[in-house]
């Protein structure tokens, strides 16, 4: 059972959790790409690094429900893929 | 959603147990290989027990993780990244927060987090406040001078978030403290029950009756079991005309566990950001079935600086029977922690927890402060009470003696020599009370 999508069947709010889930991705994806675009503009970087911490509390209490593959560093798409 | 209304987070805090705990092994497999591959500390732990993540298959294999305590992390700090050693998972310059643990039970423990995790720890006292009622509307007051512990740091920023306006109450004495919250009316507030039970003794004093001239309608107390202890948490609440609240929560670990609005005798764990087991304390098998003591090892699945994995917290905890009326799936820990492994005492070849001794004192509405002293009289352990009485108190003092004596002597099946003292003689403390010396170890 590990590690399996949560489904509809199993769980009357699978649906709900993947429609939030998507985007929280969306707004995780923005925040890293502000961070490349960036340049090490610092006033960019480190905002968008709270967003970032931000955007993993709500994966905590949203996506790690839906069973996908967690990151466990918010600021890095690198280097917490488990 | 339904249940907005009553929990931060409806899905989780009300999940079927099987999805729940289906949710637990998974995080708990992420931690424990991010711990593996990050700290030093645990690879080497693990190593040394023939341990590897892969291992985690099933829930029964959690147990195989090795422990960590508080004498690893002691043993690796003050070293390399300076000054948390071996158990630090990230670039030191990722550390935003420094806080220490109080060193009660020895060298103080150093504990680094990110700024994620600090956002988690507002996230763990998010659940806990919601659980208690805490809204956006409340003004909420914390008499407590912030420093270098956790203490109500997290707090505060979870307040923030849930959108309540904070007063911190800081580097004001406990005047000071009271005639704010006259003048400001803050409805909420959150403090050790030392300090809410001597606050509203100072406010007497100060001809304010907290209850009939104050609007703080709910406390959450911290750093001390006393809102567990059902007479403790009775004087607060009377004191106060307030609902008084209990969580539970440590520098290495996090806000675990929370009393919610429904006060069912009983501490919920916080099973989306925490996995706890709870071990025999003489044997180590885990206790999964109610009305058995154990030691609680917990897990914190989220923080990932310094990581929480299987910790021994040494809290004694034991597991409800019922269910919480609150709907909430989270389990609960009946009476929350009931004692401390390292506080539970032989006296005279009866074990004794010192939270047993102010469940029967705080019961007794004529007593103030007390402390208790356990020395040894050639080979006999004798064990002092000392209590304050009001100068003015008109009832029977001898047969108010007779009573406690007897009331102690059925709770813990131990005689006590009793003293009497005059009122405002013994230390009031703001942080963690330390009435409880037993003096048989350091030759007294």
């Amino acid at each position: 059972m590990m590690g399996t999508e949560i489904t509809r069947a199993d769980f009357p709010y699978a649906e709900l959790l993947t429609e939030l889930d998507r985007s929280v991705q969306a707004i995780k994806e923005a925040a890293f790409a502000l961070k490349r675009a960036a340049g090490g503009m610092q006033a960019v970087e480190r905002n968008a690094d709270r967003i970032l911490a931000s955007t993993r509390m709500l994966e905590i209490n949203v996506s790690d429900l839906t069973g996908r593959p967690r990151t466990m560093a918010s600021w890095t798409d690198d280097d917490g893929m488990l | 959603m339904a249940g907005s209304d009553r929990y931060w987070n409806p899905i989780v805090e009300t999940m079927p147990l099987e999805q729940l705990r289906e949710v637990q092994l998974r995080k708990f497999r992420a931690i424990v290989s991010w711990a593996y591959e990050h700290s030093r500390l645990h690879r080497a732990l693990y190593d040394e027990a023939g341990f590897r993540p892969d291992r985690l298959k099933v829930w029964s294999d959690a147990a195989l993780v090795p422990k960590v305590d508080k004498a690893h992390m002691r043993g690796i700090q003050r070293k390399d990244p300076f000054p948390y050693g071996d158990a630090l998972c990230v670039p030191l310059d990722r550390v935003t927060e420094f806080r220490q643990t109080s060193g009660t039970t020895g060298q103080a423990v150093y504990q680094g987090d990110t700024w994620q995790d600090w956002e988690w720890w507002a996230e763990c006292w998010s659940y806990l406040l919601y659980a208690q009622g805490y809204r956006a509307t409340d003004r909420v007051f914390l008499p407590f001078g912030y420093n270098i512990f956790v203490a109500f740091w997290a707090a505060h920023y979870a307040a923030e978030k849930m959108g309540m306006e904070v007063v911190p109450g800081g580097v004001l004495d406990t005047e000071a403290r009271i005639l704010k919250l006259q003048e400001l009316r803050p409805t909420a507030m959150m403090a050790t029950p030392t300090y809410v039970l001597g606050m509203a003794e100072k406010a007497k004093t100060m001809g304010i009756d907290p209850a009939d001239d104050l609007q703080v309608r709910r406390i959450t107390c911290a750093g001390e079991p006393g809102a567990s202890i059902p007479s403790t948490k009775q004087r607060m609440e009377e004191a106060w005309g307030a609902k008084v609240y209990d969580h539970c929560g440590a520098t290495e670990i996090g806000a675990w566990g929370f009393e919610c609005e429904e006060q069912s005798g009983g501490i919920h764990v916080n099973e989306a950001l925490f996995l706890a087991q709870v071990e025999d304390l003489e044997t180590g098998e885990l206790v999964e079935e109610p009305g058995r003591r154990g030691r609680l090892i917990i897990t914190a699945l989220d923080r990932i600086g310094m990581p929480c994995v299987r910790f021994d917290s040494k809290d004694v905890v034991e597991w409800a029977e019922e269910p919480c009326a609150c709907g909430r799936t989270f389990r609960l820990f009946k009476g929350g922690v009931v004692g401390r492994a390292d506080d539970i005492t032989k006296v005279k070849g009866v074990l004794l927890a010192p939270s047993a001794i102010e469940e029967v004192v705080r019961s007794f509405p004529a007593f103030q402060e007390f402390e208790v002293e356990v020395t040894k009289k050639g080979d006999l352990d004798q064990i002092t009470l000392r209590l304050e009485l009001p100068a003015g108190y008109d009832g029977d003092q001898d047969e108010l003696l007779s009573q406690l004596k007897h009331q102690l002597r059925l709770n813990t099946n131990l005689g006590y020599r009793v003293e009497v003292l005059e009122e405002g003689t013994l230390p009031r403390y703001a942080l963690k009370a330390k009435r409880f010396k037993d003096l048989r170890k350091v030759g007294g």
